[in-house]
């Protein structure tokens, strides 16, 4: 099914094209997100990588799954983009006045929503503490779900390098918890 | 780290083992608990999800992005012919317009002697009628004589008609 999808993407079949695009846009938006922070910028990276994943279909092979692959174009995307990043603010569900605001409509409650808020701020700014390959290792491990194999083709890194990796970064990210108790 | 893991019991160092307990040991057991924190917090955190429309605006950008590749080629390929007619023009412009004027010549040439005959023919049909039949006997085959190709053409194609006669008679 998904090879068919491909080979008409491939040739410009835009029903393809869409189908490929929604079974993988949950993903390619999601790692951009966490690699990239705001929702803004997300979205730009994600519709860029999906752009350039459907244009470079003619080298993908076909024998291989093309999820790792289209995860490699968007994570190398999301590093050149961070590397050459200045200082950005999230404005993000902020007001006028620059306070977060709560938004109508939602099922969750007001409370449950700057619960969310906080930790997924909280979450960003963890990630915003590591370089940007060991952000992309740790969003695939964590929130792909991809395993060392797979994180390995994503990345082109060694699954021993991939291991090293999560190590130190939970060895980052523990000890700025730790000093953050500290200086309370 | 390395030390460490030396004086480990030897494991190979790409299993899972080995990482486990060259990893367990080496966070403190405050970092643990900090690190479990972290964790759960990964756990609790939503996933994040695309906007709505996220895959028409997709679509549309790579149309975009389709047409602007488009019109880049065609203008650069515009570009490249003239930037090749220019160079050709600078370095052979002598010589093209030598070429030029050659063609000019022949064409102009053939047509004044094609008039001059028609002229010189219908002049001396007017002189004399009796001339007539000769007159355009020669007509036809100074044209004829002039235009080779056209003889020939039409010498195979009489050819190949009679030949195609004979043998649908023969059977």
């Amino acid at each position: 099914m998904e090879q068919e999808k491909i080979r008409a993407a491939r040739d410009g079949d835009q029903a393809a094209i869409r189908w490929l695009i929604e079974a993988y846009q949950g993903s390619v938006y999601a790692l951009c997100y966490r690699m990239l922070g705001t929702p803004q910028d997300a979205e730009d990276a994600a519709q860029e990588a999906l752009v350039r994943g459907i244009n470079k279909l003619d080298s993908f092979d076909l024998a291989r799954p093309l999820r790792p692959w289209l995860l490699r174009v968007t994570s190398n995307l999301c590093i050149d983009r961070l590397r050459r990043r200045k200082v950005t603010v999230s404005l993000d569900d902020m007001g006028e006045d620059g306070a977060w605001e709560w938004k109508a409509g939602s099922d969750v409650t007001p409370e449950q929503q700057l619960v969310r808020k906080e930790q997924a701020e909280q979450v960003q700014e963890l990630l915003a503490l590591l370089n940007p390959v060991d952000r992309s290792v740790l969003t695939l491990f964590y929130w792909e779900g991809l395993s060392y194999a797979e994180i390995s083709e994503v990345t082109a890194l060694t699954e021993s390098a991939i291991k090293s990796r999560l190590y130190r970064t939970r060895r980052v990210l523990a000890g700025h918890l730790l000093e953050g108790r500290k200086d309370e | 780290m390395s030390e460490y893991i030396a004086n480990k019991v030897p494991l190979e160092m790409h299993s899972a083992g080995w990482w486990e307990q060259a990893l367990a040991d080496q966070l403190t057991a405050a970092e643990e608990r900090a690190w479990l924190e972290v964790e759960a917090l990964f756990k609790a955190v939503p996933v994040p999800v695309p906007p709505a429309g996220f895959a028409d605006r997709t679509l549309a950008r790579m149309e975009d992005a389709r047409r602007r590749r488009y019109a880049v080629g065609l203008i650069s390929a515009f570009f490249l012919i003239l930037l090749a007619w220019l160079l050709l023009l600078a370095t052979g412009g002598d010589l093209l317009y030598s070429i030029w004027n050659m063609g000019d010549v022949l064409f102009v040439s053939r047509e004044l002697l094609f008039q001059t005959l028609m002229r010189v023919g219908i002049n001396l049909v007017a002189m004399s009628r009796t001339l007539f039949p000769w007159l355009l006997g020669g007509v036809v085959l100074l044209y004829f004589s002039l235009m080779f190709n056209g003889t020939l053409a039409a010498t195979a194609t009489l050819f190949l008609v009679n030949k195609r006669r004979a043998t649908v008679y023969l059977k």
